[in-house]
């Protein structure tokens, strides 16, 4: 099994696998930055705006939680390019911003809602408007406090972006497919499904370390902040 | 934009045919999925919260093992190793049924957990001082009070797997989203099969998610309170008989 292993991980193969991991990481990142400012306007729009503004929102936003990704992304690389013209990876990356915007749009609210109702009453007297007592006060804090889910939804980003290897965009599950076709005997393609899990598992463990990081002691880190503080 | 709906009318005269494939192969498949996935929950999330060191890994490195890979991966795996794995051809239905059931069931595990672990100590701790076994104490205090706050997130899960059985497509299984695949490239045209797939996801999902809030909200307000206020209104001489 170890020789199938190195006799596929030569430096051509490992250059091609390399760029298709390039290409998901930059496709999830550009993803969860694009779908977080999205999911923000739509948060707000949804507790702050009128009635109308609020059910378009809602309707939108149940809309993309109960149909699957997988439609949606057929959907764009065959309607969409089809219809407006445009190239195939950035309507892809339009539907994949349009779906979880919806996502992050109810945990932006959730953390939204917990501040609590106090901070809007002192931004008040002191003579905040509305749109500074958001900017400054509010969403600073509730950033700070979602940036493990964030981190959440950026897993489940890069695991989703497996789903662009059916569509024939070069991320890194089609470009490993493309190489395991090179190989025929058994152990040389368990290796190389080897391969695939083994990158995504360590990406992804090691942003799910990360979360449950900045989960756990982040308390302790405000403790002693709030104790320095107070001796000082 | 015209370009989106051009064809409907003929896409509706295929409305049968998906809401039966829809029905048949879809449905079904994520019905087996979600026994598959709550027995694997349920037995794995009680090993994790067991004392004993292995069984708490094993329930541990499954977990983070189907978390952190794309579902789409241990699929093809699957389809492509099961007559090593079984011995014997296997048809895609029953592979993508093992494959959902599989990965779901990772999810559940955790959230059987974190159930189990939210109860307060005290309660088995008080269950052990009146001397419950193991097994009786889960069974008649811990997992129906686990089972009531676990219950809308079961119910959020089992719209995952309906929604994640459109990766059944991937290995031509002749379910609702091979179907409008197939009717879009045979028609050419573009959008009207999958606006009418994404409105028959959304109808099938769409009360789940309704029941999931719902059924929030009624584990919020809890039992206790409720038989309180019962308790008070009905105060006469002789209110232990009136107490339900």
């Amino acid at each position: 099994m170890l020789h199938s292993f190195s006799h596929i991980l030569t430096s051509a193969n490992i250059n091609y696998l390399l760029k298709g991991l390039l290409l998901t990481l930059q496709f999830s990142i550009i993803n969860i930055l694009l779908s977080f400012i999205l999911g923000l306007i739509l948060a707000i729009a949804r507790n702050y705006g009128s009635k109308i503004i609020k059910s378009l929102v809602i309707i939108y936003v149940e809309i993309f939680r109960n149909t699957p990704l997988l439609l949606w992304l057929l959907f764009a690389r065959f309607a969409l390019t089809r219809a407006f013209g445009i190239q195939p990876y950035t309507a892809v990356i339009a539907m994949f911003v349009c779906f979880f915007a919806s996502i992050l749009c109810e945990q932006i609210r959730s953390g939204i809602n917990s501040i609590p109702v106090g901070q809007f009453e002192a931004a008040q007297s002191q003579g905040f408007t509305f749109v500074q007592t958001l900017r400054y006060i509010i969403i600073p804090q509730a950033v700070k406090m979602l940036i493990p889910q964030l981190l959440s939804t950026l897993i489940t980003i890069i695991k989703d972006t497996s789903y662009l290897s059916t569509i024939a965009i070069a991320d890194f599950m089609y470009q490993a497919r493309a190489v395991m076709a090179n190989y025929i005997t058994v152990q040389d393609k368990i290796a190389c499904y080897a391969i695939i899990v083994l990158v995504y598992f360590i990406v992804n463990f090691l942003l799910s370390c990360l979360v449950r990081y900045l989960s756990s002691d982040k308390r302790k880190k405000n403790k002693k902040y709030k104790l320095k503080q107070a001796l000082n | 934009m015209q370009i989106l709906l051009s064809g409907f009318s003929d896409a509706l005269g295929q409305l049968p045919a998906f809401i039966g494939s829809f029905l048949k192969v879809s449905l079904v498949a994520s019905l087996f999925a979600m026994i598959i996935s709550l027995i694997i929950g349920v037995i794995l999330g009680l090993m994790g919260t067991s004392k004993h060191i292995l069984l708490k890994g094993i329930s541990r490195a499954f977990v983070e093992l189907f978390q952190n890979t794309p579902i789409l991966i241990l699929l093809f795996f699957l389809y492509a190793f099961s007559p090593y794995i079984f011995g014997k051809t296997v048809d895609a239905m029953t592979i993508g049924t093992i494959v959902l059931g599989v990965y779901h069931g990772a999810y559940m595990c955790e959230i059987v957990r974190s159930g189990i672990e939210s109860i307060p100590k005290g309660q088995s701790e008080a269950a052990l001082s009146q001397g419950f076994s193991y097994v009786d104490t889960m069974r008649y205090i811990i997992l129906p009070q686990a089972l009531r706050k676990m219950v809308p997130s079961l119910t959020t899960q089992i719209v995952g797997i309906v929604k994640n059985s459109s990766i059944l497509q991937c290995i031509a299984v002749a379910d609702l989203m091979y179907q409008a695949e197939v009717w879009t490239s045979y028609s050419g045209h573009c959008g009207p099969a999958y606006i009418i797939a994404a409105m028959i996801y959304f109808i099938a999902c769409y009360p789940l998610t309704c029941l999931s809030r719902y059924l929030e909200n009624k584990v919020k307000e809890g039992y206790a309170t409720k038989k309180v206020k019962k308790v008070r209104k009905e105060k006469i001489p002789g209110g232990v008989e009136n107490a339900s």
